[in-house]
């Protein structure tokens, strides 16, 4: 088992090499120069030079890559352009805030879309499961941004609940997670339901109400138990489709996270700060994907037999 | 005393493409501690009946659309679910024909017996595994302690079957029904746990149907048979007596070689034409079309059952009075 | 479903798609879907006709008037009518996403055939780049693409376009792979058919259904991701009206004139549930097993 995990974690290191390439290569493809974007008014050309030097635009791109991925190794992303402070330093500042909506959206995802899918499975072809499964296709469709700006109407203007913006308190928490969280439980209520579905057809279903077993536990203990392990493994397709809700939704709440450190870089087109921010959100997402795999792994023994 | 009554049971699903009626009309009794053997060829709805005594049909889009079925004058169909779930797998307890198909694939098969025992004795977590263990023994399973932690998909058919069957003998039931217990194990093995089910049954005084294609098996161990055709039962009695005097033609045609108990061949003989499948059940006697004595009353009507001389059962108009007068034969 | 696959392949084409459009008149949300996307296209084609206002037209005296008689779903705050905008708004919505989605599917099917047919190599690299694009969120893609690119409806769709053809590449491939070992294949090299021949016209239009189906979803949520990257400035610029451009200008008036970003939400959203529906529906209607669309 541990030999697997060993394996997964080996295999992001070329995903991780690849990704890097990509963000590092489309952002210098660019026509145009990004250095002149540096260059204000009244620049000499000697600052442009030394500008050049520093930014070493003046190598041929692979060895730019190679200077830059040598210092990604050294825990140096650059310095941002515009703010002159260390694309590390900045992304310490962010991360926390981008870490704890995503876990947060992702939790409660999963447990409002388990829930939803294992009420839809258990009332099928009823008006309940009608309903969950029209919510959950909502959840799906609708865009995050919208839903977080109708969210802060109704909470945070007509209600005067909860507050509209900031990040700092627990409080501030709960909306932005709930926006990006409805998306992904509308996701994971549509497999669940799904795959519990199809669970319920199997032979050893019949055989457990055979044994004298309740419909409660049979539901509960073992079509859930067999429903969730394809629920994992798409949680873990698409738990980058989860979290990329986050990047709009930091916006509309004014969350400093790296989605909003992303989109403001993009717009100074502030190079260091794309790469390190992107960078890191991608890692983010193969890392969910890679833990998503184990847990995969682990919940279903004919997956760990494969791997020993 | 009877144990298990079934009265006139006709049995229906609902698929995607229409009714079916697998079961029409068939009925049999059984004694405490009696064993009974139904027998028959495939698709002639011998697990349909295990599920319909096992109350599994509402599970399986089905249902039972006439008939009773008395278990110790209790009719079955009369139950509530939760009051049927206190019979299921504790006084009445079925082992599956498809041991491959039957067992949770995410839980270790010991717990999966357990799980069973604990639901209706109380007893506690490792005497429960104590018990399932000494069944899994019996059953021949040499290392059951290994065995009982692991999972289905580490088991051959041959010890799936068995947990299968120790599931179904843990719970010391009443009435076991047993369909097609032995398929994926070699001979020797077979013979060993039919040997137990004579023991446990006989000792426990416990009722047993054996669904079974051997009729080896059946001679050896059964008191009473019910031969089914395509849905009805068209023999039933003593096993010495409708083995002697086999009367319906189809039983007659089963009957062409018996296999002794333990000889390769197992199956049925094979007997000329096609099964019938339940969607296209002929008309009047279903076993007309391939009936060597067919007239056209079996072409347009269903026998009735008729009581021997020998005090089997049999649903064939050969043994209706007006049988001479009809005299034309069909092709 | 193996038998049905077979005697769906006996059934000739033109007899195949009748039952399927019976199918889809039995099937009420599949209908549905199908009027809210016919009226999609109807408003974005009749816009100028149609539209109580010009767009563009400002009507300073009525900045952020509610709702009423007049502007039934009010005006923002150049006191432009909400509706009409949200009419012309549409064209940019089903002109990114039918054309966004209709390259990618061309990319995605040519390459992910290709790669199906052949194997090897081509295949291997393939399926790491599909595999990586399929675990990036969208967004991510598309934003990094538009910052290569540029803001603006083109790049949007290109942005999109590159985003998305993974998806049908897989998609395909995963059909092709299956179809290729089919005997039928055999039979028809035998007779002395070229590869060419082969793909694209015995098992191209047979591995194509599921493609259909996924493209159906996969325009809504182009629609979905324009109107995203629209609200984050980076799709069409002003004045052309764009649901996700009205939405963004909105926001800062959402105390004052939450209508703004109310009602274009919801044309958005009625629009991503109609192809929803109709996507859904097409899976019934094709006999695609759910399974390979996921
Ligand atoms: N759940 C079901 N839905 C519809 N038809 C069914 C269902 N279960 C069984 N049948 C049909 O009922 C008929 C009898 O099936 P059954 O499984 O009882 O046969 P059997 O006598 O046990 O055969 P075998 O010896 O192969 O086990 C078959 O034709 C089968 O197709
Ligand atoms: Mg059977």
């Amino acid at each position: 088992m541990w030999q697997f995990v060993i394996r997964r974690l080996l295999l992001m290191i070329p995903i991780f090499f690849v990704l890097s390439v990509i963000i590092f290569s489309l952002i210098h493809i660019v026509p145009g120069n990004p250095i002149d974007n540096l260059i204000g008014p009244g620049m000499t050309k000697a600052h442009e030079q030394k500008l050049i030097e520093k930014y070493h635009l003046d190598k041929p791109l692979p060895v730019q890559y190679a200077i830059w991925l040598a210092n990604l190794f050294k825990g140096d992303l650059g310095t941002s352009i515009i703010e002159k402070r260390p694309v590390t330093e900045l992304l310490r500042h962010h991360l926390p805030y981008s870490l704890s909506l995503g876990l947060t959206a992702i939790a409660l995802s999963f447990v409002l879309g388990v829930s939803m899918g294992i009420l839809s499975a258990a009332a099928k072809d009823t008006w309940i499961d009608h309903m969950a499964m029209v919510v959950a296709l909502f959840g799906v469709t609708i865009p995050a941004f919208w839903l977080g700006l109708i969210l802060i109407l109704i909470f945070a203007v007509w209600l005067n609940l909860l507050p509209v913006s900031g990040s700092g308190t627990l409080v501030s928490l709960i909306l932005p997670a709930v926006t990006v969280g409805l998306g992904g439980a509308g996701l994971i209520a549509r497999i669940t339901r799904v795959s519990m579905l199809e669970v319920a057809s199997k032979d050893f279903i019949v055989m457990l109400h055979a044994k004298g077993l309740g419909k409660k536990a049979i539901l509960l203990k073992h079509i859930l138990r067999n429903a969730l392990i394809p629920v994992i493994t798409i949680l873990g397709l698409r738990i980058g489709w989860v979290l990329g809700g986050t990047v709009t939704v930091e916006i509309v709440f004014a969350r400093p996270g790296l989605g909003q450190m992303l989109i403001t870089g993009l717009f100074r087109r502030d190079y260091p700060v794309i790469q390190g921010s992107m960078l890191l959100l991608a890692m983010g997402i193969v890392l969910g994907t890679f833990l998503a795999d184990v847990l995969y792994a682990f919940t279903d023994p004919r997956v760990r037999d494969q791997h020993q | 005393m009877t144990l298990l009554c079934l009265e006139n049971i006709s049995v229906e699903f609902t698929t995607r493409d229409g009714c079916v009626e697998p079961l029409n009309c068939i009925g049999f009794d059984l004694d405490d501690g009696e064993i009974l053997g139904l027998v028959g060829e495939t698709g002639s709805g011998k697990s349909v009946t295990a599920q319909a005594i096992m109350g599994l049909l509402p599970f399986l889009d089905g249902r039972v659309s006439q008939g009773r079925i008395l278990f110790k004058d209790v009719d079955l169909l009369s139950l509530s679910e939760s009051e049927y779930q206190q019979i299921r797998g504790n006084r009445i307890s079925l082992i599956s024909q498809n041991p491959m198909t039957s067992l949770d694939p995410v839980y270790r098969v010991g717990n999966q017996i357990v799980e069973g025992l604990r639901l209706h004795l109380n007893i506690s977590r490792s005497d429960a595994a104590k018990r399932a263990k000494a069944v899994m023994t019996s059953l021949g399973i040499a290392n059951s302690e290994k065995v009982f932690s692991q999972y289905p998909h580490q088991l051959s058919g041959g010890l799936k079957q068995r947990i299968v069957i120790a599931m179904g003998l843990c719970a010391d039931p009443e009435l076991l029904i047993a369909d097609e217990p032995t398929t994926a194990l070699d001979v020797t093995v077979q013979a060993q746990i039919i040997e137990l089910f004579k023991k446990t049954t006989r000792d426990r005084h416990v009722g047993l149907i054996m669904i079974t294609h051997d009729l080896g098996v059946i001679a050896h161990l059964c008191d009473k048979v019910v031969v089914m055709y395509a849905g009805t039962v068209v023999e039933r009695g003593d096993v010495a007596t409708v083995f002697k005097n086999p009367r319906h033609p189809y039983t007659l045609s089963l009957l062409g070689c018996i296999p002794t108990f333990g000889m390769a061949q197992k199956t049925l003989n094979a007997i000329p034409g096609n099964v019938p499948s339940v969607r296209t059940f002929p008309s009047g006697c279903r076993y007309h079309p391939r009936c060597f004595h067919a007239k056209p009353v079996c072409v347009k009507h269903s026998p009735e059952t008729i009581r021997t001389s020998k005090g089997t059962l049999v649903k064939c108009h050969m043994f209706s009075p007006d049988w001479r007068k009809d005299s034309e034969k069909v092709g | 479903m193996e038998t049905h696959q077979d005697q769906e392949s006996i059934i000739p084409p033109a007899n195949r798609w009748i039952r399927r459009v019976k199918k889809i008149k039995s099937n009420k949300a599949g209908l549905l879907g199908a009027f809210i996307i016919a009226g999609l296209i109807l408003v974005a084609l009749t816009a100028d006709l149609i539209s109580p206002y010009s767009y563009k037209e400002q009507d300073l005296t009525m900045m952020n008037s509610p709702p009423s008689t007049e502007h039934f779903m009010g005006t923002d705050e150049f006191g432009r009518d909400v509706f009409s905008r949200i009419l012309h708004g549409s064209r940019i919505s089903v002109y990114v996403g039918v054309v966004s989605v209709g390259l990618s599917v061309l990319l995605g099917s040519l390459l992910g055939a290709i790669a199906g047919y052949y194997g090897g190599l081509l295949d291997r690299g393939l399926s790491l780049i599909t595999d990586l694009t399929w675990s990036l969120p969208e967004i991510l893609v598309a934003l990094l693409l538009v910052a290569v690119v540029g803001a603006g409806v083109e790049c949007v769709i290109i942005a999109i376009a590159l985003t998305y053809w993974a998806q049908y590449a897989r998609l395909i491939r995963g059909q092709i792979l299956m179809l290729k070992n089919e005997i039928y294949v055999e039979a028809t090299r035998s007779l002395g058919a070229t590869d060419f021949t082969i793909l694209f016209k015995h098992l191209f239009p047979n591995a194509i259904a599921p493609v259909i189906v996924a493209a159906t979803i996969g325009i809504g949520q182009a629609i979905v991701l324009e109107a995203t990257l629209g609200f984050l400035g980076m799709g069409a610029q002003p004045p052309t009206p764009s649901w996700g451009a009205m939405m963004s200008n909105g926001t800062a008036y959402l105390f004052i004139s939450p209508w703004v970003i109310i009602f274009p939400g919801l044309a958005m959203m009625i629009t991503v549930f109609g192809f929803n529906l109709f996507g859904d529906v097409l899976v019934d209607i094709m006999d695609i097993r759910e399974d390979t669309l996921k």
